[in-house]
């Protein structure tokens, strides 16, 4: 096309937005540009490698219910939330009924029904499908469609929580007709609908190039008439943090960059080029420290890491662990490492707000004096004058791991200054994020095996029910040789009291006692020094000046919203 | 550079010859200056390399930060300084034994006959290597085995050193054959032969003096190229971990910073271009030196 | 001739056989689990199970005879197919997927190509058009100042690593003077006159950085080539025939000096190509460079191993090239 008549549709357009109401016109808004610098890879969230798929994929693909910005669950493929109360969760908690929307269309144009929602849960429940998010249909026996709009969801047990499946960004419905061939260990194979899913979200994929970009534009079929307010949807990936936050802050080439965990100072100088905005979310996500209750010691061979290798020399006492923690200066490594993405937290049960205890909050006020005491106390001195506390022969010497990250070893740097100053040695090691989270049986480095003292990445739950998670923590989640090293509880906490207490939350259903419940569970972690939580982490992104109706959500995907997003005028 | 000109081996005229290449004198200069500082450097400056100092972060340059500092306030010089020495090893560890594997499988493909056809094969295999790319991928895969095996500095430089001394032989070796094919044709080497002086002797007393002057040129291009790949891979992130930073770590780290302190991006790179240009100009002077045809005529 | 090139290329058959086996051993033994990059959230069960799907669990040789499969015949046919319209066996045969994007890893590569080959090839014609003139004139008149700057010139763009120089110039030209876009744009397809500005933009500072470093290298083989051939009795015979000094340098001298350059420049092309990885990664350009990079690192085992072939691939089949370019350009050489 010529140049001279390539500007004539956009005339057009802006004539029309000028004429009529903009923003209650679908796609009047032009083009938005969206830069996730971790490119995603595949649309299918059920096999995808995290958010960076997940989320380019919340245009396309939606669940029954979302949770919004302030973690509140709303409904979206359905009527209405499910309660007790109005009878969508039977009284022995044994099932859920959703009731659908009427009406809603794939982007195909074929009708959307409550066997499409049968069809996704037999899809991930297959053992074969290589499904990642089984986790989320633990203890669902059977899904039916009792009719086209309604779809009851059967435990086999009572749960008093039962909003694991269809509510969230990573398990959205799948177009049973598009998958239909791609059951079991077809899921893996099916690449042109794992790269292209059809859905019922304001979006359809138009073309995506796996790990560089996915182009969209309007599903034409979408329920309200109005939205989406922007006619096509780029998303760009590739590069790093700081190319993105660039693109969008300072040289102002996109409208909106994901996941900026970026050097604070360098984040906020780019913000002063006022081309756009930084917003941030706080979820569940708390950066911690894992404690080893058990000894480390390579001599002990296989016992090594095990509660069979008896206690740790010294960090088995609560009272170690609390100078330990004591001496961290927690707002001064938010100032240097985490910025607007982090606040100092003592809890890690951290969020959401109703949960947090703040029991524990002494440790937010670095007191490397009260810490010192506390060793004294112990009964851990500097006999030999080598600057490290030692007592019976054994020194004060701690192998201190975690993944190869920028600010995680900024953080451990940090520690370990300030561990010196309390007469503690920290010796870093920093293992390749594959190796370290990697499941490979025969690495002595994966977390999970824990050959340190201390360990240090994040964890999180997704949604509101910190159930699953305070799990982690029991008795039997202790990663040991026999179970091949799986299980969450890397500190080897074991305590007879705190399991007890799990089992009654199992069998609560009244919001307020779990939440009793819950911050009990997590004072007792805090006081047996299993943890020493350091920065309740939230995710950044920025969006342009230009850009309106962002509301940031951790609690789901951030572009949740987005056909409710416009372009100031 | 004195007990070159004793040599018997390099043709007369050689040291005047290469003091007439102002390049190379000078390059051979400034190499012994930065070889230097990053030895001695790091005992006499004050700031420990690492050394925490959160008071003072971000630093511009100043007196007593002649490079400013890093994010955590601590010393560019010193980790310059510091960075430099891991730099250079590196590259002199793997350069020597690039010269090594070369110098054995030239002079053994050019002095044993049924050697040379399938030694040369080998070489074309080894070229045939995607050289970079396989190392990435070796790296990345075997870096944390060989970190727990050796422990965090160690394990990275042996498989750092090794994998660069592995890909970068096969030049060498294939102009050692060439001189050493060359020199058996001489009358000296045929009436060593002819007067029964055994292989190993004939290696050690002809063969060897007469080719040390082009191990030399290769062994000073091999620095050069052995620093670059370091850097190329620590600039990917695959090379040195963040607690023991060489100039291609500090470069990579820098990045981030380009707009808060570009000096921490610009000072390891200048010293990294500034290393391997003056080892280049020592290595093509030296060559002209040897070789007073001038050029690049032998492959 | 026609047997030489045979013999050739049944020599290179064995070398890619060897180099792709040595390639899928050594990943094979190292530590490595694609599931590591998944959220803490899921479980080891799972992991087990994505594992199991996946194929990992099979014995090496299964699995290098499965890719060897899939690689060398399943691609061609497909590919065929698709040229050809026709439909060759099994349509629905298995192909290399990639365990990340659950996509064909050769439909990955030919996503990412366009970009490498627009940025490499230009760079790569660019710095030959400025090296040849430059090794001319400099050999003519050796030692003259023309000479020596051509010779610093390229002694720089020889040692100024591209990783430094990149670094430098986005600092310069994208970030404080804004000339040129920060990120790569894959998307934009040329259709006039302000698309082609617009790419031509983007594609500035790599070209400038590769055709640098391909000219300095270029130019010194340039350079030496001509001063070996400009002492030859023929340009003394030559010039004593009373042809004209331009004709005698680049009729004669500068086309027989072009020779063994050419080879040079045939071989350089795949060591440009990987060392593309670098440049990609500076100016984030989703290359195959960048798409080998993000493999290695996320663990995805398929994409490297065919990534890291394709690369051996290339370099025996530019050294094949250059064989047969040299015999073609040289008539004194014959094979026997």
């Amino acid at each position: 096309m010529p140049p001279v008549f390539k500007h004539i549709p956009l005339a057009a357009l802006s004539v029309s937005a000028f004429t009529t109401a903009a923003y209650a016109e679908r796609g009047a808004q032009g083009d938005l540009n969206l830069i996730y610098w971790q490119a995603p890879t595949l649309l299918n969230p059920y096999l995808a490698s995290g958010p960076k798929d997940s989320e380019p994929a919340s245009l396309v693909l939606e669940p029954l219910a979302r949770h919004d910005e302030t973690g509140k669950m709303v409904p979206w493929l359905a009527q209405a939330i499910p309660t007790l109360d109005n009878g969508g969760i039977a009284a022995d908690l044994q099932s859920i009924t959703w009731v659908l929307k009427p009406g809603i269309m794939w982007s195909d144009g074929s009708e959307f029904t409550a066997d499409d929602v049968v069809f996704t849960a037999n899809y991930c429940m297959d053992a074969e499908s290589g499904c990642q998010m089984t986790a989320k249909f633990t203890d669902v026996e059977k899904v039916e469609a009792l009719d086209p709009h309604t779809v009851k969801i059967s435990f086999s047990k009572p749960k008093p929580y039962p909003y694991a499946p269809f509510v969230g960004l990573e398990i959205p419905v799948l177009q049973a007709a598009q998958f239909a061939d791609c059951m079991g260990p077809n899921a893996l194979n099916c690449s042109a609908q794992n790269l292209a899913p059809i859905g019922t979200g304001p979006y359809q994929i138009t073309d995506f190039k796996p790990g560089d970009v996915v182009t969209y534009d309007i599903n034409p079929h979408y329920r309200d008439g109005d939205k989406p307010g922007f006619a096509k949807v780029t998303i760009k990936g590739g590069g790093d943090a700081s190319g993105a936050a660039r693109a969008v802050l300072e040289t102002g080439e996109f409208d909106y960059a994901w996941n900026l965990q970026l050097d604070p100072q360098v984040l906020a100088q780019m913000k002063s080029a006022g081309k756009g905005q930084v917003v941030s979310s706080f979820g569940t996500a708390v950066e911690r420290l894992q404690v080893n209750l058990t000894n480390s010691a390579a001599d002990l061979g296989d016992a090594r890491s095990t509660r069979d290798g008896g206690a740790h020399p010294f960090l088995a006492d609560p009272r170690v662990t609390k100078a330990l923690s004591l001496a961290i200066d927690r707002s001064t490594l938010i100032d240097i490492a985490y910025g607007d993405a982090g606040r100092p937290t003592c809890d890690v049960l951290a969020a959401p707000a109703i949960y947090a205890s703040g029991a524990n909050d002494a440790c937010l006020t670095q007191d490397l004096n009260a810490a010192r005491a506390l060793l004294d106390e112990a009964g851990w001195t500097d006999t030999d004058g080598d600057g490290i506390r030692d007592k019976d022969g054994v020194s004060m010497t701690m192998l201190y791991q975690t993944s190869v990250n920028p600010v995680r070893q900024t953080t451990q740097d940090l520690l370990k200054a300030w561990w010196a100053e309390i007469g503690v040695a920290a010796e870093l090691r920093a293992i390749a994020p594959s190796v370290f989270f990697g499941g490979d049986q025969s690495s002595p480095d994966t977390y999970q095996k824990f050959y340190a003292d201390l360990e240090m990445f994040t964890n999180f739950f997704p949604g509101n029910d910190p159930e699953p998670y305070l799990n982690n923590w029991a008795c039997t989640a202790i990663p040991t040789p026999e179970n091949g090293w799986s299980g969450m509880n890397v500190p080897r906490y074991c305590d007879p009291d705190y399991d007890a207490m799990l089992a009654k939350l199992g069998n609560t259903v009244d919001i307020e006692e779990r939440i009793a419940i819950s911050k009990q569970l997590n004072d007792m972690l805090m006081q047996a020094g299993a943890l020493i939580p350091l920065v309740h982490r939230g995710e950044v992104s920025a969006h342009a000046n230009s850009l309106e109706g962002v509301r940031m959500n951790v609690w789901d995907s951030e572009l949740w919203n987005i056909a409710d997003w416009t372009r100031a005028k | 550079m004195t007990d070159l000109s004793t040599l018997n081996a390099p043709p007369n005229g050689f040291w005047r010859r290469f003091q007439r290449h102002k390049g190379a004198m000078i390059g051979g200069g400034v190499l012994a200056l930065i070889l230097l500082a990053v030895l001695i450097g790091p005992i006499l400056w004050p700031h420990a390399a690492g050394q925490i100092n959160v008071t003072a972060r971000n630093l511009g340059p100043s007196l007593s930060h002649p490079m400013g500092t890093d994010h955590l306030g601590r010393d560019l010089f010193a980790a310059v300084l510091q960075g430099g020495r891991v730099t250079i090893l590196v590259g002199v560890v793997a350069m020597g034994l690039s010269i090594l594997i070369g110098a054995a499988v030239g002079i053994l493909a050019g002095m044993v006959r049924w050697l040379d056809a399938p030694l040369m094969r080998l070489t074309d295999l080894f070229l045939a290597l995607p050289v970079l790319p396989l190392l990435l991928v070796t790296i990345m895969l075997w870096r944390d085995s060989l970190r727990s095996l050796f422990g965090a500095e160690a394990g990275i430089f042996l498989l750092i050193v090794t994998m660069i001394g592995l890909t970068s032989w096969m030049q060498t070796a294939r102009i050692l054959r060439a001189e050493v094919l060359a020199l058996k044709k001489r009358e000296f080497v045929t009436a060593a032969t002819a007067l029964g002086l055994r292989p190993w002797g004939l290696i050690r007393r002809h063969i060897l003096p007469n080719v040390m002057g082009v191990i030399i040129v290769s062994a000073t291009l091999g620095l050069a190229n052995a620093i670059i790949i370091e850097s190329a891979l620590s600039f990917l992130g695959l090379g040195f971990p963040p607690d023991h930073p060489t100039w291609g770590r500090l470069l990579f780290d820098g990045t981030e910073y380009l707009t808060l302190t570009p000096a921490r991006a610009i000072w390891p790179g200048l010293m990294i271009t500034l290393t391997v240009l003056c080892a280049n100009y020592l290595g093509d002077g030296l060559r002209d030196a040897l070789d007073p045809r001038g050029g690049l005529g032998r492959k | 001739m026609l047997t030489y090139c045979l013999r050739r290329l049944a020599f290179s058959v064995p070398v890619l056989i060897f180099i792709s086996f040595a390639i899928f051993l050594l990943m094979d033994m190292a530590p490595n689990d694609p599931t590591a990059n998944l959220p803490m959230s899921i479980p080891s069960e799972t992991r087990a199970q994505l594992r199991e799907a996946l194929g990992i669990g099979d014995p090496l040789v299964t699995r290098y005879l499965l890719w060897c499969k899939q690689f060398f015949i399943h691609e061609p046919l497909n590919w065929l197919s698709d040229l050809t319209g026709l439909s060759f066996g099994d349509p629905d045969r298995l192909r290399v997927l990639s365990w990340a994007s659950r996509a064909p890893v050769v439909e990955l590569i030919a996503d990412r190509l366009p970009q490498t080959l627009w940025v490499v090839s230009l760079s790569y014609v660019i710095g030959i058009l400025i090296a040849l003139p430059v090794g001319i004139y400099s050999a003519y008149r050796q030692h003259g100042w023309f000479d020596h700057l051509g010779s610093f010139i390229s002694m720089i763009g020889y040692s100024v690593p591209s990783f430094f120089l990149g670094v430098v110039m986005i600092v310069i030209f994208a970030v404080k003077l804004n000339w040129f876009p920060s990120v790569y744009d894959t998307t934009l397809t040329v259709t006039g006159w302000d698309s082609l500005l617009a790419q031509l933009r983007q594609m500035v500072m790599p070209v400038t950085i590769l055709a640098l470093y391909n000219a300095a290298q270029i130019s010194r083989y340039m350079r030496a080539s001509m001063l070996e051939n400009l002492h030859h009795d023929y340009v003394r015979t030559a010039r004593a025939k009373g042809a004209s000094e331009r004709r005698v340098v680049l009729a004669h001298v500068a086309r027989n000096s072009l020779l063994p350059v050419v080879t040079v420049i045939a071989l350089g092309i795949p060591q440009v190509l990987a060392g593309a990885i670098i440049t990609e990664q500076i100016f984030k350009i989703n290359g195959i460079g960048a798409l080998l990079i993000s493999s290695i690192q996320s663990g995805d085992l398929p994409v490297v191993q065919t990534l890291t072939f394709l690369f051996a691939v290339l370099i025996v089949l530019f050294n094949l090239l250059a064989d047969i370019a040299y015999g073609l350009l040289d008539p004194r050489i014959s094979y026997d």
